[in-house]
């Protein structure tokens, strides 16, 4: 900011003013910045101190604050000052000072007055944040009638929104059309209940704010979220439509049984799956299909095709349900009826355990845990042969059919048609993770894709049964609800909720490189013909990947840039050699390294003097020169403190510790550049949970550092 | 040469596939309405079981090769009634319910086996239908009436039908050959009956002893010593409660079981005694008190007495149904039958000595006809428990089917010899 009036203020509560003497933090401050105001205060968070501030904010016209107290992630509500009217950096003396250092040591003095330093000269950096604003929509389009997408639709449509439902077949209903009973849905949990699909349909249908449009499906989806405009085709031609976010509820397929052969499936009529044996109870004419013989012996191999590593190798959470309720039903049909069941592990999450007891205590019913190793077709049926089970070694019996209770996959998978066909530079459909589910990363955001304003909800994300598909259609309702509503104000949506800053790219800059278009885990930026990037703010996460990823330096946001973290990394005071100081540099993840950090802090773990944490977005958002920056004055080591990474990747921003870590391999040439050994620079992965292995961390590289000789740049 | 070679790797490759393809089908063909005889039999929680094995990992007694209960449970789901019959881990459970207490799925997997031995009662007896009578509640009245109307017929077969009111109460020495004129004859009856349930039980021996070989639970089931060995070995385990020791919930039962068991055999021999003594001594009786027959017998009832009303207490105790198990039909049959011959044997005595004629007969009739009852049932009922638990320890024994029998705290030494082995 150019014309920064500067208000510092410092707490010395929660053992801070126990760990550095505050007198002397004030006056360095004062002689070295010369703020408008600095202040400080026992209980900087409370209403009277918070007050001061405004007061002073109001008196001496300060536009830029920097807080040294607790970390960001705590107070909120104290120090919730707006971004669009003072810029504010908050340093946190407790966290990364008081609680993890040795009181009153001289090191521990300089640590809080680098701290000090590093936090001011952030807040002068700092722009004020002014919101990306856009004329939105907030209508909701629901791709998929199934259970899940009506719910969507219905919660959506309840919460006051208009819904545009988008079904690709003549009904509403999906697969539930095609089952003659569901699990039980309530205590005790005991009879498989009639599905109540249709009078869900008669709901979405008589909704005044849904309108529903049979027979369609998605030519185009064009823009941004709150600005997205869609291409529908159906009955009566083509037309286009604007909506704000979407729910994409486009529900599984039965894995391929053709794949099964070695079951049995294919070389007899006698051998069918699960959704065959469904059509034929909800016929109601349970024979053998070769002959229409009466069926007597039915036999289900469960897992049949799935925690397969030739097949899928996952667990489709329903098929176990499915085969002890078609059991239950094959048994009400004939009472005489020998029914066997064959599975792995029999898996009835929450309540259904006591739908699996109860189906367990039917006469008729036999399971045994085995590997079934041989299926023989005979004229008047199936033999199976099942290893390894408590009966036998192995077990053999004659049945009259045969059941397989195959997996799930999406049906968006390997599907010719496109659910959406987005007109995004990085490709039509949805990035997906593993087995082709569309998601961004369940763990931390369910319901989230890597496009921004798009949201899955159920079997389409995950495999699930039809209730836990409409809990997640209100689930995802939600998100679209939020993202409509969040886009509309300029906001960013989850994780970054509520930031109003956004990347300006300084374009006459770019060489058209395309990093930042290929790089963007959401899709956010398109090109022109050359390759210039054409930001979409509303797809933006925040998460500065395309800041880290230019070489020409030229993204930037509001309230975080490569000048200003670059210029904070350069404030640091950098002893000399002969005082045998050295001085380390964390980059951490705001999402995982620093919430550790601060749990480690809890803990009174304590840490080196000789690091100086500095918080970034996402480590993927490191730009490299930053490094460079901080060898050539002297630095001893970097260390990049982020998430795991990899196939069962925990970050945020689905890549950005990876691209960290690539980006580091390409560091190579500026360490050898320099004349410097490549063990000064490492980056290790952390989650929240690992704070216990924050100190051992630290001290094992600090211990590295130590082993080095200093830096030989120091005091240039 | 580099033929025969590949001819040899080939044969090799073969015989290694060999024993894979020699593993024999097993058939199943299950008996659809098992479970609901297993239920009537008391182990009506059978089909909760998923196979977890606790029950078998718990099991004090269980061998490690082919563990029991578990294999019981899920051969009984599946209504595999052939394999049940010939299983001998059936006898070599103590019922101690260490397994019913640890189910997570309150399977009761004690009752389970009792009940499947139940229906071992009735599969292996000889003749079959009397095996049905004993199992089914509502032929009491039939297998009641039998014993009564045998002791009846050979009272009155045999000559005057006293009555009570007849006779001379002071010639005590005389009392109950005055009172039953036919002695002999009702001795035979005994002892026809005594040689009926030997009969039933050698062919129920003989079937069950080929079964076990034939069942599979022990794969090689050569013999490990000799029979007379197998049999001492039996015979120390019970007079001892060897096994019952290592029984966890139920570990009171041990000594009851021990004062019933020793009190019966006391009861048994001075029946045997006194039997001698008048046929081949003609020792008369009643014994006075003092005399060491008398006191023997008297000592034996009290002890049976002290173990019979334990037992029924603790099973009245409903806190104690899950350590005791539940009460089933056989149970209650066999304690039933047997508290009613203590109990009436008691009496006889008691009313004898107070000369309450009427109620001294009434009680001695009845003792007769439970005595009876008891012997010629004892291949049907829950007495045979007696022997088929003793064939099939004696088989464990004869085979080496080794059952757990380290102590806790012994098994780290053994781990640590073979890792210093190792």
């Amino acid at each position: 900011m150019d014309d920064a009036k500067l208000g510092v203020y410092l707490c010395s509560g929660c053992d801070i003013g126990k760990a550095a003497d505050m007198e002397a933090l004030e006056k360095m401050v004062q002689s070295e910045y010369k703020p408008e105001v600095v202040r400080t205060d026992p209980f900087l968070c409370g209403e009277a101190a918070v007050a001061t501030i405004k007061a002073d904010m109001e008196s001496e016209g300060l536009n830029c604050l920097c807080l040294g107290a607790c970390s960001t992630r705590v107070k909120t509500e104290a120090f919730n000052f707006d971004p669009s009217v003072v810029a504010m950096d908050r340093v946190s003396l407790r966290e990364q000072m008081a609680w993890v250092s040795e009181p009153g040591h001289e090191d521990t003095q300089m640590l809080a007055e680098d701290y000090m330093r590093m936090g001011i000269v952030r807040a002068k950096r700092m722009n004020l944040c002014e919101p990306y604003e856009s004329e939105t929509v907030k209508n909701i389009m629901v791709v998929g009638g199934g259970v899940s997408g009506m719910t969507a639709a219905l919660e959506s449509a309840e919460a006051g929104y208009e819904v545009l439902l988008v079904e690709k077949e003549e009904q509403l209903g999906g697969y539930l059309n095609k089952m003659t009973r569901v699990f039980p849905r309530q205590a005790p949990y005991h009879d498989p209940e009639e599905p109540t699909v249709k009078g869900l349909a008669d709901r979405v249908v008589e909704h005044g704010r849904i309108s529903v449009r049979l027979g369609t499906v998605v030519s185009e989806t064009a823009g941004q979220p709150g600005q997205l405009d869609v291409t529908l085709n159906g009955p009566a031609g083509e037309d286009k439509l604007r909506v704000g976010a979407v729910v994409l509820a486009t529900g599984h397929k039965p894995y391929d049984a053709s794949k099964l052969g070695h079951l049995g499936y294919g070389s007899s009529k006698n051998v069918v799956t699960c959704e065959e044996l469904e059509a034929l109870l909800l016929k109601g004419e349970l024979v053998r299909p070769t002959d229409r013989g009466a069926v007597k012996n039915i036999g289900f191999i469960l897992c049949a095709g799935s925690r397969d590593p030739e097949h899928l190798p996952y667990c489709s959470a329903v098929c176990c349900r499915t085969a002890l309720k078609q059991a239950l039903l094959v048994r009400q049909n004939n009472p005489q009826a020998r029914v066997y069941l064959f599975y792995k592990d029999i898996r009835t999450p929450g309540h259904h355990e006591a739908f699996y007891r109860h189906v367990q205590t039917d006469p008729g019913i036999f399971l045994t845990k085995g590997e079934v190793s041989r299926v023989d077709m005979s004229d008047d049926g199936v033999t199976v042969d099942v290893d390894g089970t408590l009966i036998a070694e192995r077990l053999q019996v004659d049945l009259d059919l045969l059941v397989l209770a195959t997996g799930m996959q999406p049906a968006t998978l390997d599907s010719e048609e496109s659910p959406l066909n987005l007109d995004y530079r990085q490709g039509p459909d949805l990035p997906t993770i593993e087995h082709g589910y569309p998601d961004s990363k369940f763990i931390c955001f369910p319901y989230e894709t890597q496009r921004t304003g798009i949201y899955t909800s159920g079997c389409g994300r995950e495999p699930m049964d039809s209730m836990r598909a409409a809990e997640d259609g209100v689930g995802a309702a939600m998100k679209a609800v939020q993202a409509v509503e969040l886009t509309d104000k300029g906001h960013a949506v989850h994780p970054r909720a509520g930031d109003l800053s956004f990347p300006d790219f300084f374009l006459q800059r770019c060489t058209q490189c395309k990093r930042c278009t290929e790089e963007c885990p959401f899709g956010a930026l398109d090109e022109d013909e050359k390759g210039t990037p054409k930001p979409n703010p509303n797809r933006c996460r925040r998460c500065g990947i395309c800041m880290g990823a230019c070489p020409e330096r030229i993204v930037s946001f509001a309230n975080y840039s490569v000048p200003m973290i670059g210029s904070a990394i350069k404030e640091i005071e950098v002893p000399d050699e002969d005082e045998e100081k050295p001085r380390i540099i964390v980059l951490a993840c705001e999402n995982d390294a620093i919430p550790a950090i601060d749990v480690a802090a809890m803990n009174r773990l304590k840490l080196s003097p000789w690091i100086r944490f500095q918080w970034v977005r996402c480590l993927g958002s490191m730009n490299t020169v930053w490094i460079a920056d901080a060898l050539s004055k002297g630095i001893d080591g970097i260390l990049l403190l982020g998430c795991k990474f990899g196939d069962d990747y925990q970050c945020h921003f689905v890549k950005g510790s990876e691209l960290a870590n690539y980006r580091l391999e390409n560091l190579q040439e500026t360490l050898d550049r320099l004349m410097l050994e490549s063990d000064r620079i490492k980056q290790e992965q952390v989650s929240i949970t690992d704070y216990h292995r924050v100190p051992e961390i630290i001290g094992d590289f600090v211990e590295q550092i130590e082993d080095l000789e200093p830096n030989p740049y120091k005091g240039f | 040469m580099a033929e025969e070679k590949k001819k040899e790797a080939v044969e090799t490759e073969k015989a290694a596939e060999a024993p894979a393809s020699t593993v024999v089908p097993f058939r199943a063909d299950p008996d659809l309405d098992f479970v609901t005889e297993v239920s009537a039999w008391g182990g009506g929680d059978l089909k909760a079981c998923y196979q977890c094995a606790t029950c078998a990992v718990i099991c004090p007694l269980s061998p490690d090769q082919n563990p029991f209960p578990r294999k019981e449970v899920i051969w009984a789901q599946w209504g595999l009634k052939h394999k049940l019959a010939q299983d001998p881990d059936l006898w070599l459970c103590h019922r101690c319910n260490d397994c019913s207490e640890n189910c997570p799925r309150g399977a009761k997997t004690g009752d389970v086996m009792a009940a499947l031995r139940s229906y071992a009662y009735q599969e292996n007896a000889w003749p079959g239908f009397l095996g049905k009578w004993l199992n089914t509640p509502v032929m009491l009245p039939v297998i009641l009436a039998i014993p009564a109307l045998i002791i009846y017929g050979l009272i009155y077969a045999g000559g005057t039908l006293a009555a009570p009111g007849a006779l001379n109460a002071e010639l005590s020495s005389m009392y109950w050959g005055q009172m039953i004129e036919p002695w002999p004859w009702l001795d035979l009856g005994f002892i026809v009956a005594a040689i009926f349930a030997c009969a039933s039980f050698g062919v129920s021996i003989n079937k069950v002893w080929k079964g076990f070989n034939n069942s599979g639970v022990q794969d090689d089931v050569t013999p490990k010593k000799s029979i007379v060995e197998a049999v001492k070995c039996a015979v120390m385990d019970i007079v001892v409660h060897r096994r019952f020791a290592d029984c966890g919930a139920a570990h009171a039962r041990r000594w009851v079981h021990m004062l019933i068991l020793f009190g019966f055999v006391g009861l048994a021999i001075t029946t045997g005694l006194v039997f001698v003594g008048m046929y081949v001594f003609g020792l008369q009786t009643p014994l006075p008190l003092g005399h060491p027959i008398k006191l023997l017998g008297n000592i034996s009832a009290v002890t049976i007495t002290v173990g019979l009303v334990i037992a029924i207490g603790r099973r009245l105790t409903p806190a104690m149904v899950t350590e005791n198990g539940r009460n089933a039909y056989q149970d209650v049959l066999f304690l039933g039958a047997l508290t009613v011959v203590v109990a009436t044997g008691i009496f006889s005595e008691v009313f004898r000595l107070a000369t309450a004629h009427t109620a001294a007969f009434s009680a001695y009739f009845l003792h007769l006809m439970f005595v009876l009852f008891l012997f010629m049932y004892a291949p049907f009922s829950k007495f045979a428990h007696v022997v088929y638990h003793t064939t099939a320890v004696t088989w464990a024994h004869y085979v080496g089917r080794e059952l757990k029998t380290l102590a806790v705290d012994e098994v780290p030494e053994a781990e640590k010899k073979e890792e210093e082995a190792a």
